[in-house]
This record gives structure tokens, C-alpha cells and sequence, in this order.
């Protein structure tokens, strides 16, 4: 049904690109630094990241990073290209930030750029937006990835002709700490990749990065 | 392919408890919107719609008498509506081959505040715990899903749930949503300036914006006919790619979600009777929306939109919309668009001014929100091939 | 009027994340929206929120942005005739 042509994990200052390392940062280097790093590394010239949020900031980057040798509108119709994603905290960072703004009466300035980053499928379409995907596209909320579900459910838009190609994964920040597992998914007419495919993958990514 | 039927339809609004008390209003045009005057969801006047909280806790004492356990009111919300709509089916929902999704943009958002956050743990706010809490109540065999895309939640938790039964993987989904009004909502949706100070006017020359609103609602979709003929016949979800906050001006993203809902329905665009729109009253939806139904070619259909009643309920917008307009399909009733008199939008719709009996057969709901996603869904009320 | 367009671009540069931008960068002439520094309507709502929170001046139509914002010395100039 489909194949997986390439999967990436960005977490802990480590960024592999199909299990090999392709980038690393100092242990003791904030998300804030890593990210712009990861950035400036792919040599990135887009305005509009600088005004996204970190969930959206650590989504676009993990996407740029799949797709930057190989834009998928070229390939596929815009509209069977789409998003999965799973995600935990939702966007709890801005969410915090823009109540904080609510606390003192006498100088209530709520921030509509903020405002608008309290809604984690904003990083989907901040996605959508710079790769021209026009398809299906879910945010899940869960604890950890639910793979089984996820992968349910991309199987699901294959076989009815929804989608031609997606990403499929999970991205997560929270407080100190941030994790992003990604891959490409497109149609294939041979016998495809495997929930147990994906399963693999997400605990090679797992240990590697915990060794 | 199997047929997904939706049963068991529950909803609370501003309008009041359960179908039949939410139809009798909506055929009544009365709005449950009204002007809130409370320092502690914002410091001026603004024009919203609310549930009646003291006669919510009464009915949720005394559907769950036993009950001691205590939850927010976001998640009470919840199990009320999904107890009733269990109540109604009788179905073995403890199965492995049951799941509930949930759809919701913030959930319990409003215990961030320092006023009301409690005793509450610190990650209750968050989703993922809201759904877990519920799983635990009713006994659920698999994890809850919950679904947040902005305001096409509800649109799409029963297009989810939709796939999850076309594909055998389950024989029955639960589909809830709630989202709540908070200090934190409103005041993002007044910084954004796109709340009307009174009564919303969805499609109409003087719309300047939409009334915020809180719900909840439930269905069982089923591979059966328990409660109801009406089943789902196609969906689409697409994304503009064009901006986070504005939609596409041009109305093709949702063009395309509704072109792929119909191409799954295997129906001509004309066979649509009725639209429930989005029709949020913003200056951009409702414009963006009258240019995506005539490029999907359902411009001859009926249309409304239910905002002026109970205002925008975010996540449970698209599926308390869907619920009502099933209900009214089954009636052969129209809902006229509260808040609509002068016609507003550059596309000649058929927007309804008034309530009457209609005959629809095929309903088409639509719902856009930030991100740039759009979802549509096709239902249709089968009269004759179905036996219950 | 110098100061306050000064003031201003280190303002705009902060609210709205114009990284790696300096004021000088900034023509106070050129147009903040479109062409120019590629602006968009959330901008537009996050600069009447700048108006209100360190000048006191309250737009209440939103469609007066399009004239008030078309560029850093129109900006100026609206804050010191409502000042």
C-alpha cells in the first residue's frame, strides 16, 4: 500500500536521518539554540519561522529536513498530500504564555501572534503552508505515539484514495524538553511497510538516542 | 463496505438539555446567546452563549447518583453527554471492538488560571489526561483518541470515526466533543477582534464577526441502525495552505474537502438538499464559504448556519451542527439562519430565513478553522433499504 | 518625531519577531504590509495591540489600520496627532 522512504528523530541535540546521525549538539545546549542551529544548518530563508512557536518551529524543521531534496507537489496532486501527527502537550508553552498575559486588569494586552499559537494543529498548517499540502491532515492528542491508531488510520486514507503520500509522525515539546519522529509515507503497489515496520523503527530511534 | 449509522445523538448547549428541548428551540429561532457581564471570563460586556451550570450539575448528580469522584467541568461535560448517548443504544461499549474519540480544541484550558485551577494535578490540563480520566469512568477496552484541529474537530472526529468502522477495525466509535468558555478563549478571540458585541450574523451585508459559545455533544456511529437510519455517506479534509489565521479567499481548500467527501459518496454535487455551513459570521468565512460551494457545485442547496443559536462551540461545533441538522433532516425540517436578513456574500446562496418542513435527503456539513484546515461530511437518511 | 519612529522600529522589530533585523533596516517610508516588510493581518492585530499597550491609543475600527499602518512614519504620525 505504501512505503516509508524516510524517516527522521530529532531529540536530545541529536538529529538522525534513517538511524544515521546527521547532526549533534552539546548536551547542555537549550531546544531555543538546537533548533536554530538545525536552521541555519539546512540553510533555511524563511521569515515566518521566527515568529512560530517552538512546537511549530520543531515540526517545520523536521519536515524541511524530509523534504528539502524532494518536493512532493512535483510528485503528487496537492490535495493527497497530508499530515498525522501526534502530539501530547499541545502547545502548553504558548498556552501558558498567553495566560500569563490575563493575570493583571490594569494592563490586559492578550497578543493575537500568540493567541493564534495555542492550537497545535497550527503546526501542521505552518507545514502545509511551506510544502504546499493541500490533503487530509489530523492532530492527535496522546500521552506517547499511539502507533497502532496512527498507523490504522494512515492505512485507512491510502485504501480509499484519500492520500498518495503523508507525514506521519509525532512531535512534542514540553518545558525543557522536546522529541520529533517523522517520516515520509507514499503509495506503493507492492506489499508495503508494516505496522511492525514502525514499531521498529520507533524503538531503534529509541535506544539509539537513550545509549 | 460497511454502512456507519449515527445513533444515539445527545447534545448540551445554551438552548438547553438533550435533542428534543435543542430542536423545539432551533425551529423556534431563539437564541441562547445573550450579553455576559463576568469579570472572570473578561473584564468588559461580550455577547456569548452559555450552559446553565446549576441545572448541568443538578442532571449530572442525578444520572450519576452514586458518583464521588469530582471532575471539571469540561470533562463532566463528557461523561453526561456520553452516558446518555450509551443510555440510548444499549450497546456493549466496554468491547474491544468499541472506541471513543474526542474532539475538543482546548479542553480543561480553564485550569490554568490561578482562580480556578484548585487541587487539581498539575497535567489535568492537558488532553491526553482528560481522556484517560473518561476511559477509566466508563471501563474502555482501547485508549481514547482525541482529535484537536482547531474548529474542524468535530467534523472530523466523526470522519475518523467513519474510516475507523469502514475498515473493520471496530464495530462501534463513540464520537464526544466539548470545548468550554474560558477567560483564556475569550480574550484570544477579542484580541483577534473577531467577536461581534451582540447577536452574530452569519452570511449577512453586516456580519462583523461570531459569539463565542460552549457545548458538548455525542453520537454512537455504528455499523448498525440502532437509533437511526441516517449514515455517513463521505468525508474530506483538506488545508488551504495559505495562512494560519485567515482562510484562502478563493474558497479551494474547502472546495477540495467537499469534492473529496462527494467523490467518496459517488453522488452528483446537485443531489446535496441541505448545507449546514460554518457560517461563523466572520467577514472572511462566510465569504470564503459561498465561493467553496460553488466551486464544489452545491450552490443550489439549502443553506444555514446554526452560530446565531449557541454561538461557536470550537471543538464541539462541527458535531453538535451535524447532530441537530441530522435531527432535523429525519423531521424533514429546515433551521432558518438566526441573525441573517440581508444578503451578505458575493456566491447567491439559498440561505434559509425561515424554519419549515423541507424534504432532505442528503446533508452536507462543512466546518474551516485556523490552520487552514477545512472538513466536510455527507449524510444521508436511508428510507427504504434498511430494515431496522 | 525622529525619537519616536526610532522607538517605534525597535517596538515593531520586538513584537513581531523580525529576527536578524536591525531599525536601520527599516525604511520609516516604505511599506509595512505586502512589498515591503511582508506583513501580515496577524501583524497588523499584534501592532494595534503595540498602539494601546505603550501609547494609550485605541483603534476602534480595524479597517483604520490600513492607513495608520501603512508605514512606520505614518505610525508616528497617527501617535503624536492622538497623543
Amino acid at each position: 500500500m505504501f512505503k516509508c522512504s524516510q524517516h527522521i528523530y530529532l531529540s536530545k541535540n541529536q538529529l538522525l536521518v534513517d538511524f544515521q546521525k546527521q547532526l549533534e549538539f552539546e548536551k547542555s545546549l537549550n531546544y531555543a539554540k538546537v533548533f536554530k542551529g538545525i536552521y541555519k544548518d539546512l540553510g533555511l530563508d524563511y521569515p515566518k519561522y521566527f515568529k512560530m512557536d517552538y512546537l511549530s518551529k520543531l515540526g517545520f524543521l523536521s519536515a524541511e529536513v524530509i523534504l528539502k531534496d524532494q518536493p512532493l507537489t512535483s510528485k503528487y496532486a496537492s490535495e493527497k498530500i497530508g499530515l498525522i501527527i501526534g502530539n501530547a502537550s499541545s502547545t502548553y508553552l504558548m498556552d501558558s504564555k498567553h495566560q500569563s498575559t490575563l493575570s493583571d486588569k490594569t494592563s490586559y494586552f492578550p497578543s493575537p501572534a500568540n493567541f493564534v499559537y495555542t492550537l497545535p494543529n497550527i503546526m501542521t498548517g505552518e507545514i502545509c503552508i511551506r510544502h504546499g499540502f493541500k490533503g487530509e491532515n489530523a492532530l492527535f492528542i496522546s500521552q506517547k505515539m499511539d502507533i497502532d491508531f496512527l498507523w490504522n488510520y494512515a492505512y485507512n486514507l491510502f485504501e480509499n484514495h484519500k492520500l498518495d503520500a503523508c507525514l506521519l509522525g509525532y512531535v512534542e515539546v514540553k518545558d525543557d524538553d522536546y522529541e520529533s519522529f517523522l517520516m515520509l509515507l507514499e503509495r506503493t503497489e507492492k506489499q508495503g511497510f508494516t505496522q511492525n515496520n514502525l514499531k521498529n523503527i520507533c524503538t531503534t530511534y529509541k535506544k539509539e538516542t537513550n545509549g | 463496505m460497511n454502512k456507519v449509522f449515527v445513533n444515539g445523538s445527545y447534545l448540551i448547549s445554551s438552548l438547553g438539555f438533550g435533542m428534543e428541548e435543542n430542536m423545539k428551540k432551533l425551529y423556534a429561532g431563539e437564541s441562547g446567546s445573550c450579553a455576559i457581564s463576568d469579570p472572570n471570563l473578561y473584564p468588559d460586556t461580550f455577547f456569548a452563549s452559555k450552559i446553565d451550570v446549576a441545572r448541568f450539575q443538578a442532571e449530572f448528580k442525578s444520572l450519576f447518583p452514586t458518583n464521588k469522584i469530582e471532575f471539571p467541568f469540561f470533562e463532566q461535560l463528557l461523561l453526561l453527554s456520553i452516558q446518555k448517548t450509551l443510555i440510548e443504544c444499549k450497546i456493549d461499549f466496554q468491547t474491544k471492538d468499541t472506541l471513543l474519540i474526542l474532539s475538543s480544541t482546548k479542553g480543561n484550558i480553564n485550569l490554568l488560571d490561578e482562580k480556578e485551577k484548585g487541587n487539581w494535578e498539575k497535567d489535568r490540563v492537558f488532553l491526553w489526561k482528560s481522556a484517560e480520566v473518561i476511559q477509566a469512568f466508563f471501563g474502555l477496552a482501547n485508549p481514547v483518541q482525541v482529535i484537536s484541529n482547531a474548529c474542524i474537530s468535530g467534523v472530523e472526529a466523526l470522519s475518523i470515526g467513519y474510516r475507523m468502522i469502514q475498515s473493520g477495525i471496530y464495530k462501534n466509535v463513540i464520537v464526544a466533543g466539548a470545548d468550554i468558555l474560558s477567560e483564556f478563549v475569550v480574550s484570544g478571540f477579542q484580541s483577534f477582534q473577531s467577536l461581534d458585541a451582540e447577536m452574530c450574523k452569519p452570511f449577512d451585508s453586516e456580519r462583523i464577526g461570531l459569539n463565542l459559545g460552549e457545548a458538548v455533544g455525542s453520537c454512537l456511529l455504528s455499523e448498525l441502525p440502532i437509533t437511526s437510519k441516517v449514515h455517513i455517506i463521505g468525508s474530506g479534509i483538506s488545508n488551504d495552505a495559505n495562512h494560519i489565521s485567515g482562510p484562502s479567499r478563493t474558497g479551494d481548500g474547502l472546495y477540495l474537502a467537499i469534492n473529496s467527501a462527494l467523490n467518496e459518496a459517488e453522488i452528483p454535487a446537485n443531489q446535496v438538499d441541505f448545507i449546514s455551513a460554518h457560517g461563523t459570521a466572520t467577514n472572511y468565512n462566510d465569504e470564503m464559504e459561498s465561493k467553496a460551494f460553488q466551486l464544489a457545485g452545491v450552490q443550489n442547496a439549502q443553506v444555514n448556519s446554526i452560530k446565531g443559536y449557541w454561538g461557536h462551540t470550537l471543538g464541539a461545533a462541527g458535531l453538535i451542527e451535524s447532530l441537530a441538522s441530522i435531527e432535523a433532516m429525519k423531521q424533514n425540517k429546515s433551521i432558518k439562519t438566526l441573525g441573517y436578513s440581508k444578503h451578505g456574500v458575493s456566491v447567491d446562496l439559498k440561505i434559509t430565513k425561515e424554519s419549515k418542513s423541507l424534504e432532505i435527503n442528503t446533508l452536507l456539513k462543512t466546518a474551516s478553522g485556523f490552520g487552514g484546515a477545512n472538513a466536510a461530511i455527507l449524510f444521508k437518511n436511508e428510507i427504504d433499504d434498511v430494515q431496522m | 518625531m525622529d525619537k519616536l519612529i526610532q522607538d517605534l522600529k525597535e517596538e515593531i522589530i520586538e513584537a513581531l519577531n523580525l529576527e536578524d533585523m536591525e531599525p536601520d533596516d527599516i525604511d520609516e517610508n516604505e511599506a509595512l504590509f505586502g512589498d515591503g516588510l511582508g506583513l501580515d493581518s496577524i501583524d497588523a492585530l499584534e501592532l494595534i495591540v503595540l498602539l494601546e499597550k505603550n501609547y494609550g491609543i485605541k483603534i476602534e475600527n480595524p479597517k483604520d489600520g490600513k492607513t495608520i499602518f501603512f508605514s512606520v512614519k505614518s505610525m508616528a504620525e497617527y501617535i503624536q496627532a492622538h497623543q
